[in-house]
């Protein structure tokens, strides 16, 4: 499956345990116009499910219960082949920057 | 003077307000979510200290984010064109019936300008809503549609007609012209009900 980089990200972001939009968007550096149609996404692609936080936590915190994301199988084998793909892209780069010299304006 | 906002309810009301754009049916969803995230966020930076101008602006445009959160919700393609549409219209017939009420009613005092120009300020409303409606998906969309399709038609071509003449024939080709599409869209809605019905 083809992920773009702002899917990648969020969902490294939910592989690291940041569950919620806004916390996605601190760690990712995204913009809310960016995670939330992407996570609604990845939702339908199966990626990932969402749930709503227990209510009982919440009113413990004193807050209002949040809608959180986790990675389903399938989003934890895509994130790896993404990731896969980045560090291949990331050699190749390495790779073609020692042998060629840097361009002059 | 600078303003100070103590509480989320300015966050909250933008988000109340955007939502209306959302369909109905993840309206209540998505509305909660945000609302949750944003009291969540102002109570920790309230509790954190951090609660100053950066944090506010910065909570601010993730509420404005929310705008391209919403335009990404699936929506059928016509909707969205007829809905820039409607408003396209409504723009149009609000302003010439404004333009006609403050010149012909209000400055000359004359009562058939001031009927019209009510009217077409009654009927620019009426896309405005028909357009949210269809946006909305209301359930009774299509009754809206055809009352200001029919509505638009009649103003208009009264408007161009002897002896007052309050149009011209670039508003009526719009003004009807629209009306009969909208009119059209609500046969198609008839057809639509009609074969999904069908497959039940």
């Amino acid at each position: 499956m083809n992920l773009s980089f702002s899917g990648a990200a969020i969902l490294q972001a939910l592989a690291h345990n940041y569950r919620y939009g806004f916390d996605i968007m601190d760690v990712t550096g995204l913009p809310s116009g960016t995670v939330y149609p992407a996570l609604r996404r990845l939702e339908q692609a199966g990626l990932v499910v969402s749930k709503w936080e227990d209510e009982a936590t919440a009113r413990k915190d004193q807050r209002p219960a949040r809608k959180y994301y986790e990675l389903t199988n399938g989003g934890r084998e895509t994130l790896s082949e993404a990731v896969g793909r980045y560090r291949v892209l990331e050699r190749t780069i390495k790779k073609v920057s020692k042998s060629a010299k840097p361009s002059r304006a | 003077m600078a303003v100070r906002i103590q509480t989320p309810g300015i966050y909250l009301w933008m988000i109340s307000a955007i939502s209306l754009l959302v369909p109905q049916e993840s309206r209540l969803e998505w509305r909660r979510e945000w609302e949750a995230e944003i009291v969540s966020r102002w109570l920790q930076l309230r509790d954190w200290d951090r609660l100053n101008a950066h944090s506010k602006l910065d909570l601010f445009k993730r509420v404005l984010g929310s705008v391209l959160d919403v335009l990404c919700f699936p929506q059928r393609r016509t909707s969205l064109v007829l809905v820039t549409l409607n408003i396209l219209v409504a723009s149009l017939t609000g302003f010439g019936a404004l333009q006609e009420f403050i010149v012909g009613g209000v400055g000359h005092g004359k009562m058939q300008p001031l009927l019209i120009s009510l009217a077409g300020l009654v009927v620019s409303l009426l896309f405005v809503i028909s357009g949210i409606a269809l946006l909305r998906r209301w359930s009774q969309v299509r009754r809206l549609i055809i009352l200001t399709g029919t509505l638009s038609i009649l103003l208009h071509v009264y408007g161009v007609l002897p002896p007052h003449r309050n149009m011209g024939f670039i508003a009526l080709i719009v003004g009807a012209g629209y009306g009969l599409v909208m009119l059209l869209v609500s046969s198609g809605m008839k057809s639509e009900t009609r074969v999904s019905g069908g497959q039940l």
